[in-house]
């Protein structure tokens, strides 16, 4: 077959109609046929091809950034070198039984008094620590300290979110570890997300400066300057800077929720810590986004607000709730 | 979507030095363009996400090489070109997708303008939804007849039954798709049309 005929039929697959007979054609064509000729027909087609007719959904489009940014960076960060491989190796052989060995004296180090406090679902506490630190924990958090706390360190462990007003105090930092990340301070005010369940740690700072440090290596790989959001992977550390308005991250320890243009899915996992609920969409969508602020209303009060924005079906079963969005 | 070519070259130089901000501003201005060629070729959204993003990681990792003697747009082609083919030949050896094609190509008779734009992956839910109202027996005939195009005597033959009961069978499995995709019946016409032969 010619190649301008076997070009017309891609053509008319792509941006027409093909028959059965033609199909059947093509078909035989494409498997017979070696992918030098197929490349020259695809090319021509391409530079003829200008329009943009079929764009990409906008949430695609950002959502495939988003992982090419992931795998930039991750490649970004991969130690490389041969021998930094064999050094590697080596350290990992003498830092083994180390590791054994200081496993077992931290325990028997804090295996004694670590104090630990929680917010239950859809509850907030407020905890002044013993060097005046004020910590709020939202729902589903807690944090845990030594009895040494204030003594001998400032270090706390925080699983879920905390938001932190840090008392300042000379050569005593204070360290928050959340999953890999070690939060070094001196004394400032910001709030820390790390849910078992979120795959990001979110570290936005309102005031003063903070460092972040890799616990595995020991390195610092951050340095916030106020009003700024750093979002870390839980798997693989990648992170990133943004700027951020820092205030609204931390502003639900006042007791008031406030979503800036979020998208559906952000409102409901907040609601859902806020009222201890859990909450099922029959048909999300995430370009459905949402901006209100949320101080003392009930939950009824804000689906009736929501069905306002959007028109929703809801009904509330014991501490579960289901929505379904109506019509189009 | 129009980039001079000075400012276009700027953004391949800052590229090719590892600068993300460049490479950033290249996905938002081709990707789209990208992703429409994709998807006129192989119909499937999924697919040419696929295809969008395996080539820009592709144009990351090879961004020393990039040359200046050519248009990006043509650049991004030869990136692109492998998964291109690739997915050309994989879909073009789809049953399925030759009856969706096929189906489409009923539609010029049907004037259904609406149904129109329905893509390859929305086919595929639909057929699949349908089929698992299937009974065990009757997916099991629908998919030799339809997929691997075998002849009912085949069927009975490989099923041993007879070929009366294998007919029944798939006037049943006929029925009920039918039924669940009444909606959009010009898919079932194809359907069908296959199944009889």
């Amino acid at each position: 077959m010619e190649n301008q005929l076997l070009k017309d039929l891609i053509e008319k697959l792509m941006f027409d109609k093909v028959n059965t007979e033609e199909f059947a054609c093509l078909k035989s064509e494409i498997r017979n046929g070696d992918d030098t000729r197929l490349d020259r027909i695809l090319e021509e087609i391409w530079e003829e091809y200008n329009h943009l007719a079929l764009p990409m959904d906008a949430s695609d489009k950002s959502e495939i950034l988003r992982h090419l940014t992931s795998h930039i960076t991750e490649q970004k960060n991969k130690p490389s070198g041969v021998l930094f491989k064999q050094w590697y190796k080596i350290a990992a052989s003498i830092l083994f039984p180390v590791s054994v060995i200081a496993c077992f004296y931290l325990l028997s180090l804090t295996s004694e008094d670590s104090f630990i406090v929680m917010a239950d679902s859809g509850q907030k506490t407020h905890i002044l620590l013993p060097d005046s630190t004020e910590v709020w924990l939202n729902s589903e958090s807690y944090l845990s300290y030594s009895s040494k706390f204030n003594s001998d360190n400032r270090k706390v462990k925080l699983v879920g979110e905390g938001y932190f007003n840090v008392r300042k105090k000379d050569k005593k930092k204070f360290i928050v570890e959340v999953d890999n990340v070690n939060v070094i301070v001196h004394g400032t005010t910001f709030n820390v997300s790390a849910y078992e369940r979120d795959p990001t740690i979110k570290i936005a700072l309102e005031s003063g400066k903070v460092q972040l440090e890799n616990k595995r290596n020991r390195t610092i790989f951050a340095e916030m300057q106020p009003d700024q959001l750093v979002s870390i992977s839980k798997q693989n550390m990648e992170w990133s800077i943004a700027d951020y308005d820092a205030a609204l991250s931390g502003i639900w320890h006042n007791n008031v929720m406030r979503f800036a243009n979020a998208p559906m899915q952000e409102v409901y996992n907040k609601m859902e810590r806020w009222y201890g609920m859990k909450i099922y969409v029959d048909n999300p969508n995430d370009t459905i986004r949402y901006g209100f602020i949320v101080k003392s209303e009930s939950l009824k009060e804000m689906l009736d607000l929501i069905n306002r924005i959007t028109p929703i079906a809801y009904r509330i079963e014991g501490e579960e709730v289901y929505i379904s969005y109506k019509g189009k | 979507m129009r980039v001079s070519q000075k400012n276009q070259n700027k953004l391949l130089e800052g590229l090719k030095n590892g600068s993300y901000q460049d490479f950033n501003e290249l996905y938002e201005l081709y990707s789209d363009l990208l992703y429409g060629f994709a998807l006129s070729l192989i119909k499937s959204p999924s697919g040419a996400k696929d295809i969008v993003q395996e080539t820009f990681l592709k144009l990351w990792k090879n961004r020393k090489d990039i040359t200046f003697n050519t248009s990006f747009k043509s650049y991004l082609y030869t990136i692109a070109k492998n998964l291109f083919i690739d997915s050309l030949r994989e879909k073009i050896e789809n049953v399925d997708f030759r009856n969706f094609i096929c189906s489409e190509a009923f539609l010029e008779y049907s004037e259904n303008e609406v149904e129109k734009t329905l893509n390859f992956d929305e086919f595929l839910t639909l057929v699949d939804k349908a089929k698992n109202k299937l009974s065990h027996r009757q997916k099991e005939i629908f998919e030799l007849s339809r997929e691997r195009g075998l002849s009912i005597g085949k069927i009975a033959l490989l099923l041993n039954i007879s070929e009366k009961s294998v007919k029944n069978q798939l006037s049943l499995a006929l029925h009920t798709l039918r039924d669940n995709l009444s909606d959009h019946y010009y898919i079932l016409f194809i359907v069908s049309c296959n199944i009889l032969k």
